[in-house]
């Protein structure tokens, strides 16, 4: 198992630190070592030399003294002795003075001088057993002779040494050599330091210092700098290399990912990395926004997550094609599945997936892929499908073209509408196949310039049918735009409306004609009068209007009725249509009043002859199925153009004025408008002429 | 043998008691005082041992007088039989000061008080210490060799000085007077010389060498007074008598005729005789039960041809103990 790494690198024991603390160790344990050392040998120096002390001072003493013990000299001994023991510092010392003692009458004569723990001497000449007491505690002892100049004996001096001076000294031993190592340890401590510090220790904190000046992602940003020394110039030169390696590592790993991460975000695809055996999961951002989402929204994150929001039906789905992938049936996982969104609704996702690791036991462990939004997929194809069913099923034609107008598909209904099969029209040219001749160039720009600009045309479009005929539609062509508007296809959509067309011109017929008779009615005549007048005023041709009412129609329709009053005026219809030119119009305006138009004239007079023929053929018998009844008709004439000029309906009055002229002059007759009295002499001719 | 000898020695107070004190009184009988001279032969220790025979006399002291002929052993050996004998008191004329520690600690361990008559001791543990004024009697010499000198306008010579041993409190006292007298006139030293043994050699051979050594010198002081032959037979014999000034410390009988006559500027004579009346009287009072002074300092006598006949009353008791003379 990997060892854990402390999190924190100021956990780790600093190198210097714990080089100094062992080198300040080692000096430490050596100089104590050495104290010991010195101790022991100190202490068997100082014994021997406190014994050798004591010899000397009791080979001095009892040289020096015997002189004076000659001399009864008793305090110059007593002050030589006390000067040598301040000296010396012995314990005690014991004079034994035979020459003093015969004096006294005694063994000897004894001086002693004793030295307490306050550094004092004390006087003693008799032994008591305080003094024997402190005398015993003695740590060493010897004695000596006094010798006189003729040999004879004059005493004996005995030097005790205490230990006390042995501890004294030993603790000033233990003391000097205690501070002695600690000095030397200190300063032979501070020079390492100082050594390891300037050639070592500097450059590793140097090393340091720049491996802690590091990025984000822990990469030093500094190259450790060169350093004097050999090993920590290679050092500095491998660690450099290393992070050369790792930045262009990294830089290259960074372009990588880049690109990854570019060619996801590009593709806008959520990825996931599932740990198949722990349900530990990652996502990434898009991931979530697919279901509208962010990361944070989804804590905790493991693969419950996509089991939460995956629908329960496709989920059992997915679990099956998984199975089938970890059992080596399928190379990939793929499963179109959906999750429901935050909002509420179900968006469609591509699942995929591949395993990339296994375990021992050859079950997956490690299992990445994506999610694919292919929820406006889903619906363009429900769109298509729902749209597939329209174009079989409707009864329009349609027509899908390119946009070059090359038709691809055409429906049953346009095959049956048009008698052309589908495949003798596929790949042909829509216009070849569909355009009528009726229709201009420019209303073929119309169209396209709509559809450029609404993306739509509709209007009626009369088809030419494979056998020539010409279908009344009403059609449809709407332009199917890229998401970058450009146009991919055309659809045309027709419906047959033949029937509507008939009505249409049924109900037509019956606005503009006269049901009796079949002539036009009074609006149709209002129609062809304007569209006369203007064509008239565009030519520079005549214009006569004539304005005629039959005589006596009135006594025949009052003695026969109606029906025979109808069945001549039908006659009588059919007779002006049969008189008049194809150019001229004869409209019934109601009873038996009727107006004639008579276009294209090159002057008045030129209508003299046709006028001539209406009045004949109108005043000749008519046979009816029951009888033969007689009629004459009255004519008033006006022209256009006229000074100053006049419009449709003042020309129609003034038609209808001159004919009342001529019911007025004895009917049968014609009779033109002519200036104030509204009637012309000259237009009498005509009349004239009938009479 | 040696105990015989020490018999002998303890049966020579005896033999001094029955020598200075023919009559003792009634009184005396019952306290008995010692003395412990270093050499009774010495005249200054005789007569400072007359008058305290003369003091012990007249408050009826019983006196015994142990000599020691400048023998520390035969000191010692006093002090022993003085106590042993259970005197009242020790009067102290110690061979050394040194040796003094040892009488005194032998006389305080038997529970004696002890009065030093000169000397002194290097200790503490006595009742009173009688001495001369030292410094006070050479700054006097000093000055009265000076006014000799200008007198005869030496000024600008030197002076010579033979020295009893400057470890001895009463040799550096007479040094410092005499030299602080000499350095307030302006006169300058030739040399000092220690004397040691006290012989009339040594005292000649200092003389000699300080009169060879300093063609300036005007004058040769004695701190002692026994051996002044030889400073004299020093001077005649280079030729410089009459050129060089002799002066002296302490007093001989002749010194009285030499004063007058001129060969010996001046002397300061200290006054033994009273030096032992006075110890006696110290230790009779201590004995009283009265307080005593614990140093008692006595003049010492300028003694010079201008007042060597006025001041010879007092020279002729307290100096040279002879009390009975005028």
């Amino acid at each position: 198992m990997m060892k854990q790494v402390a999190a924190n690198t100021s956990d780790y024991p600093s190198l210097l630190g714990r080089t100094t603390f062992l080198v300040v160790a080692v000096i430490a344990g050596v100089f104590l070592l050495h104290a010991v050392y010195v101790y022991s040998t100190a202490r068997a120096e100082i014994t021997a030399g406190i014994e050798q002390d004591v010899h000397e001072t009791l080979e001095r003493l009892s040289r020096s003294i015997a002189p004076f013990i000659e001399a009864y000299s008793v305090h110059e001994y007593e002050s030589l002795i006390a000067t040598e023991m301040a000296l010396k510092q012995h314990f005690a010392v014991e004079l034994e003075d035979y020459e003093m003692g015969r004096i006294l009458g005694q063994p000897y004569y004894l001086y002693g001088q004793l030295r307490h723990q306050n550094g004092q001497y004390s006087l003693f000449q008799e032994r008591t057993p305080p003094v024997q007491n402190e005398l015993a505690q003695a740590f060493y002892q010897a004695s000596a002779p006094i010798v006189g100049g003729n040999e004879e004996l004059l005493g004996k001096i005995r030097i005790y040494a205490s230990d006390d001076l042995l501890v004294a000294k030993l603790e000033r031993v233990v003391l000097e050599e205690l501070l002695t190592v600690l000095a030397l340890a200190l300063t032979l401590s501070a020079l390492l330091g100082t050594v390891l510090h300037r050639s070592v220790f500097r450059s590793i904190v140097a090393i340091d210092d720049a491996l802690r000046n590091k990025d984000a992602e822990g990469i030093p940003l500094q190259p450790v700098p060169p350093f004097q020394y050999r090993e920590l110039a290679v050092l500095s030169e491998g660690i450099n290399t290393m992070l050369d390696s790792i930045k262009a590592s990294r830089e290259q790993l960074k372009l990588e990912r880049s690109r990854l991460e570019n060619i996801i975000s590009g593709t806008r695809s959520g990825t996931w990395a599932w740990n198949v055996q722990t349900g530990e999961t990652v996502y990434n951002k898009r991931w979530a926004e697919i279901a509208g989402y962010t990361l944070d929204e989804l804590k905790p994150i493991s693969i419950d997550t996509w089991m939460n929001l995956a629908h329960p039906d496709d989920l059992q789905r997915s679990a099956d094609l998984l199975e089938r992938h970890f059992r080596g049936e399928l190379a990939y996982y793929e499963c179109e599945a959906r999750m429901r969104h935050k909002d509420g609704h179900w968006v469609w996702v591509l699942d995929r997936g591949q395993v990339q690791s296994w375990d021992d036991q050859g079950q997956p462990l490690l299992m990445y892929g994506t999610h694919q939004d292919i929820t406006e997929r889903k619906r363009a194809e429900a769109s298509l499908s729902m749209a597939a069913g329209v174009f079989r099923h409707a009864r329009e034609g349609i027509v899908l073209t390119s946009a070059q107008g090359r038709i691809l598909d055409v429906n049953a209904a346009f095959s049956a509408l048009t008698g052309y099969a589908r495949e003798h029209v596929l790949e042909q040219y829509y216009e070849d196949i569909l355009a009528s001749d009726q229709y201009s160039r420019d209303f073929r720009h119309q169209v396209l310039a709509s559809l450029d600009a609404k993306g739509v045309w509709s209007g009626e479009y009369w088809i030419r049918c494979q056998n020539g005929s010409l279908l009344p539609s009403l059609m449809t062509i709407a332009a199917v735009r890229s998401r970058e508007g450009e146009v991919e296809h055309y659809v045309t959509l027709f419906a047959d409306i033949s029937h509507l067309k008939q009505t249409e011109e049924q109900l037509r017929h019956i606005a503009h004609y006269d049901p009796l008779t079949g002539l036009p009615n009074r609006l149709l005549l209002g129609e062809r009068l304007q569209h006369a007048v203007a064509s008239t005023r565009r030519h520079g041709d005549v214009l006569a209007v004539v304005f005629l009412d039959l005589d006596g129609f009135k006594a025949v329709n009052d003695t026969y009725g109606h029906a025979t009053g109808d069945e001549l005026l039908v006659t009588l219809a059919r007779r002006m249509k049969g008189i008049l030119r194809e150019c001229d119009t004869v409209a019934r305006l109601g009873g038996d009043e009727f107006v004639v138009l008579l276009p294209e004239l090159s002057s008045g007079p030129d209508c003299k002859i046709i006028l001539s023929r209406l009045l004949s053929a109108l005043s000749e018998p008519v046979k009816l199925l029951e009888r033969t009844v007689q009629v004459s008709a009255s004519l008033g004439v006006s022209f256009y153009p006229q000074v100053p000029d006049i419009d449709a309906e003042v020309l129609l009055r003034q038609a209808d004025i001159a004919m009342y002229q001529a019911k007025q002059r004895g009917k049968n007759q014609v009779r033109f408008f002519n200036g104030l009295d509204h009637t012309d002499d000259a237009m009498a001719v005509p009349a004239g002429d009938q009479e | 043998m040696k105990h015989s000898l020490v018999r002998v020695f303890r049966a020579l107070p005896v033999v001094l008691i029955l020598m200075l004190n023919p009559a003792p009184d009634a009184a005396a009988q019952e306290r008995t005082l010692a003395y412990l001279v270093p050499d009774i032969r010495i005249p200054f220790w005789d007569i400072m041992a007359r008058g305290i025979h003369q003091k012990a006399n007249e408050l009826g002291y019983e006196l015994s007088v142990h000599s020691a002929d400048n023998l520390a052993r035969r000191e010692l050996e006093a002090t022993v039989a003085a106590i042993d004998s259970g005197v009242d008191g020790i009067i102290l004329s110690p061979t050394q000061s040194a040796a003094a520690v040892t009488v005194l600690k032998l006389a305080e361990q038997a529970g004696i008080p002890v009065v030093i008559s000169d000397i002194g001791a290097k200790s503490d543990n006595y009742v009173s210490y009688i001495e001369s004024d030292n410094d006070q009697g050479a700054y006097d010499l000093g000055e009265l060799l000076v006014a000799a000198l200008d007198e005869k306008g030496w000024m600008d010579g030197t002076v010579g000085i033979v020295a009893i041993p400057q470890k001895r409190a009463n040799g550096k006292a007479r040094t410092e007077g005499f030299m602080r007298a000499l350095e307030e006139h302006g006169v300058s030293t030739a040399g000092i010389y220690q004397q040691a043994d006290f012989s009339y050699h040594e005292t000649y051979e200092f003389s000699r060498r300080l009169i060879q050594d300093n063609p300036q010198l005007r004058a040769i002081w004695l701190q002692g007074s026994n051996r002044y032959r030889g400073a004299l037979d020093a001077i005649w014999e280079s030729g410089k008598t009459g050129q060089i000034l002799l002066i002296c410390f302490d007093a001989e009988p002749e010194f009285l005729a030499m004063i007058r006559s001129g060969d010996l500027v001046a002397a300061g004579m200290q006054q033994p005789f009273l030096m032992g009346e006075t110890a006696v009287e110290a230790m009779h009072r201590h004995l009283s039960g009265a307080s005593v002074e614990k140093f008692q300092r006595l003049p010492v006598l300028p003694v010079h041809r201008g007042n060597l006949e006025q001041l010879l009353p007092t020279i002729q008791r307290n100096v040279l103990g002879n009390p009975s003379q005028p």
